[in-house]
């Protein structure tokens, strides 16, 4: 935990806008939502947290409700210990995968989970469907959660400190909006290069290596060559 | 899940507007409804399913339009059909309006709002029907006479319908709320049977939001990319609120930050390995008790 506070972040950002801390522009409110929207962003492209839920199995059923707080999945494991086991990972899939690997899957028998596949926004499909051995046993998913909101001055920022300097300057990006757009996409430069420095320190800190080897997504391929001219190409 | 109440007053808030003095509830929801619209568009995010029951002899079957974006697949009786059109069959099989009832193989749009199998089906497909089974009353109680009703005979939710005769997931059950658009209380089971029937799994437009209490589609967090089209529709209101300038700058945060955010998400829920398609590449051969298989759209 960084020990910076909401309060803290948004004098910082009204000092970066050049605001009057009594009576500014932006009223504190607007700030406080800048500041959310931003963390929300920052903690989907750096990756800073790590959140899980357990999810029971039943016998056929595959279709399973995604945790509502999930940005990002991680990795889901098969925390079921049938047959001893309680380690292994339950790969991501994809539907035209299966179409072409296992032409039938629909009507495929029951038995251990093999792959996951999101679909559409809530729900969670588990293939093939579970065996009666695995009914009520649970699997674990991982993912990155949505950052809590911020909305007392004195509420942390739950993340490190390199993220909230990240998340501070795509605040400004936000309230530099309301006046000029060109400023506010030039800032947007500053949040990107704060993004790849957070990033980079995070992707060197052995203990977040497992946030770095996630099965599920194009996460990685798209975010290893994250840079300006990639997430905004329109300014370059 | 936020309501349309919640998000439209985070609106208000941004444009300083809490009194409604120059956007009606009425406007913002519209334009609320319309981002949710656009949001899908881009994303294709939303997926749903249906089915709709198989008559023998009748090979046309109405889409429902108002909630199909985009098919993504048709199953009958369990079995993918693959989608073709009606050029492809004139090629193809140029006798094909001629075929006899048969099970279907193929599907095809013959209108905007119709989907038509080929062949026509020659058997009807599964049905069922409900006894009045009894639910589980949790507790209904007017807080103010304390009196706690009770009901009988109510239609109870159904969590799985099972084919006590085959080991297979019979019904795929999914549970969905009362028709937003209305006040209609409590919650509908939507049961296909995929035994003889035709499936579609679809990606979905939004519903329409109607009333203050209806839950805003997308996770919660997507609803701050909502709000960005929101604020540059409104502000691109004619009369005293207007302001294009302003208001095509939330467009652009949404177009090109919370767009391309929001796709950054939906994408890691894939995997990125590549797939093989095993049997068909000479350094990746099929193991032996696999048949290669080739996707039949590309035969």
């Amino acid at each position: 935990m960084s020990g910076i506070t909401l309060g803290t972040m948004r004098s910082r950002a009204q000092v970066n806008l050049l605001e009057d801390l009594s009576s500014g522009y932006w009223a504190t409110t607007e700030m406080n939502t800048y500041i959310n929207m931003a963390q929300i962003m920052a903690a989907g492209d750096i990756l800073w947290k790590q959140g899980s839920t357990t999810m029971t199995l039943k016998q056929n059923k595959t279709m399973y409700l995604a945790p509502s707080d999930m940005l990002l999945p991680l990795r889901l494991r098969d925390t079921s210990n049938v047959g001893g086991t309680t380690t292994n990972i339950i790969p991501p899939g994809m539907i035209v995968e299966l179409e072409i690997e296992v032409p039938s899957w629909r009507t495929s028998a029951a038995g251990p989970p093999l792959k996951h596949i999101y679909r559409g926004t809530d729900y969670l499909q588990i293939w093939p469907p579970p065996s009666n051995l695995y009914d009520n046993k649970t699997v674990t998913l991982e993912y990155v959660p949505v950052p809590s909101t911020l909305s007392a001055d004195s509420d942390v920022f739950d993340g490190p400190l390199q993220a909230a300097e990240a998340v501070i300057e795509l605040a400004c990006v936000w309230a530099l909006g309301k006046l000029d757009i060109s400023k506010a996409f030039h800032r947007y430069g500053l949040y990107v290069q704060r993004l790849e420095k957070a990033r980079a320190d995070q992707d060197r800190d052995a203990i977040f290596k497992s946030l770095k080897w996630r099965p599920a997504g194009k996460f990685g391929k798209m975010h290893h060559s994250i840079g300006f001219r990639r997430l905004f190409p329109s300014v370059v | 899940m936020e309501t349309l109440a919640a998000v439209r007053d985070r609106i208000r808030l941004r444009l300083q507007d809490p009194q409604a003095s120059l956007w009606t509830n009425a406007e913002l929801k519209q334009y609320i409804n319309l981002a949710c619209l656009d949001l899908q568009q881009q994303t294709q995010w939303m997926e749903d399913w249906s089915g709709a029951l198989v008559s023998s002899g009748t090979a046309d079957y109405a889409r429902d339009t108002d909630k199909i974006q985009n098919m993504r697949w048709q199953e009958y009786d369990r079995e993918r059909l693959d989608a073709i059109d009606i050029y492809e069959l004139d090629k193809f099989k140029p006798d094909w309006r001629n075929e006899a009832q048969n099970i279907p193989v193929r599907t095809y749009r013959s209108d905007w709002d119709t989907d038509t199998l080929w062949p026509t089906p020659n058997t009807a497909g599964d049905t069922f029907t409900f006894s009045q089974e009894t639910g589980i009353i949790v507790a209904i109680q007017d807080s103010l006479n304390a009196y706690i009703a009770t009901l009988d005979a109510e239609l109870g939710a159904i969590l799985a319908m099972r084919d006590t005769t085959t080991p297979d997931d019979f019904f795929q059950v999914r549970i969905q709320y009362a028709d937003r658009n209305t006040d209609s209380l409590g919650i509908f089971t939507m049961i296909v049977s995929p035994y003889g029937n035709l499936r579609s799994v679809f990606s979905r437009l939004p519903d329409a939001l109607a009333n203050d209490w209806d839950y805003v589609p997308f996770p919660d967090w997507a609803h701050y990319a909502l709000e960005e089209y929101v604020i540059g529709m409104a502000l691109h209101k004619e009369g005293d609120a207007n302001n294009p300038v302003l208001g095509e700058a939330h467009l652009r945060f949404y177009r090109e930050l919370w767009v391309p955010f929001v796709l950054r998400m939906v994408n890691s829920r894939t995997p990125d390995h590549p797939i093989i398609w095993r049997g068909q590449d000479p350094n990746n051969p099929a193991p032996a008790n696999y048949s290669a298989v080739t996707p039949s759209y590309r035969q």
